[in-house]
């Protein structure tokens, strides 16, 4: 095609004016943000998961090996350590959130 | 209470339109249930506002295709905003599971419906998809070096025995605690609503001063109906939030 220079500025300019208009664009706003309760009830399910989960390992090791109770024990422990990072982790991506 | 109505009453899966199962399985009678007859509809009625608009799409939208069309994008840019381009791949996945429940929690608003995504069964059903479906990718995309993503980078090689476990419990939490909050979300909205219009019924059978009081209840119960579509919207959009962040994560799980 003709690469003549005048078409090839109007080209750009028109390629400014697009990324312009898009940065403008009102629809593109952030989804609204979580409740306080929201987020609570969000860090409430994550630790309880966790722990249900570390204590069914816990107890399905118990059964399978017959090492009652200590299974559930260290299960136990560990869910709750799990259940920790993830409430830790969500809260650090949550005040990022809220930061950025 | 007043008329017999537990508020739970609601969540009561039984066969509707004829009480004969439709057929065996497995020696087991199949009904078609209020559950089962939502969950079609939900479907129909996603796939018709998607699908009908888009067919007599014009260059200026109407109202319905105006929907259709925020409802893609909206979901196209979380799922860019979340996983990158590599994730659009994934997105009739991940646009199929956020117009299920999206629809799922709407419809459940209506008087005289049924709210499939209130059954803990329902919901897990989809938390497992996911679950299943982005590990399997993780182990696709990675290979074996997906299994990196239970040793986060940093730490020192003697806690490795604590920190695995304790990544991996994390790990298989996710579809415990994606399911439960939408369930536990739609079920408690729900059975409040009912609560609340319960007292309503309740003051006004007492009679006299007590009477004039169940304006409380009932303003309540107008400010939980429109709470309800809130946490319906917010629920979608953080199930298909979760969906994202966990593709996100099989798939860069070998560049910890």
């Amino acid at each position: 095609m003709s690469d003549d220079p005048p078409s090839d500025d109007r080209l750009k300019d028109l390629g400014k004016r697009i990324a312009e208009a898009q940065g403008q664009q009102p629809g593109h706003k952030p989804p609204p943000p979580a409740s306080g309760l929201g987020a609570a009830l969000r860090m409430s399910t994550e630790l309880v998961a966790a722990v249900v989960v570390g204590l069914v390992l816990g107890f399905g090791i118990d059964w399978l090996f017959g090492t009652r109770p200590f299974g559930l024990l260290v299960g136990l422990g560990l869910g709750i350590a799990a259940g920790f990072f993830n409430v830790f982790r969500l809260a650090a991506q949550m005040s990022k959130k809220g930061r950025g | 209470m007043a008329a017999g109505h537990s508020p739970m009453e609601q969540f009561e899966v039984k066969p509707v339109l004829q009480q004969e199962p439709l057929f065996q399985l497995w020696g087991q009678d199949i009904f078609l249930t209020n559950s089962a007859l939502w969950m079609i509809i939900v479907v129909l009625a996603a796939t018709a506002l998607l699908t009908l608009p888009v067919r007599m799409a014009g260059i200026i939208p109407g109202r319905a295709q105006s929907v259709a069309e925020l409802l893609y994008e909206f979901v196209a840019k979380i799922v860019t905003d979340m996983a990158g381009d590599a994730g659009m791949r994934y997105f009739p996945l991940i646009f199929t599971l956020f117009c299920f429940v999206l629809f799922s929690n709407l419809l459940g608003m209506l008087p005289y419906s049924f709210t499939v995504t209130s059954h803990i069964i329902v919901t897990f059903a989809l938390a497992m998809v996911v679950f299943v479906f982005t590990t399997l990718l993780g182990l696709w995309h990675n290979g074996l070096g997906f299994f990196k993503i239970f040793l986060p980078s940093g730490v020192p090689w003697w806690l490795w025995w604590l920190i695995i476990p304790i990544e991996i419990i994390s790990y298989l939490s996710r579809p415990i605690s994606l399911s439960v909050r939408l369930f536990a979300n739609m079920l408690a909205g729900h059975t409040m609503l009912k609560v609340f219009a319960g007292f309503v019924v309740t003051f006004i059978s007492a009679g006299g001063a007590f009477s004039a009081l169940s304006i409380f209840p009932l303003l309540g119960a107008v400010a939980v109906t429109a709470l309800e579509f809130l946490i319906a919207f917010l629920q979608a959009y953080v199930f298909t939030v979760l969906t994202c962040i966990y593709i996100n994560d099989a798939l860069h799980a070998g560049e910890h």
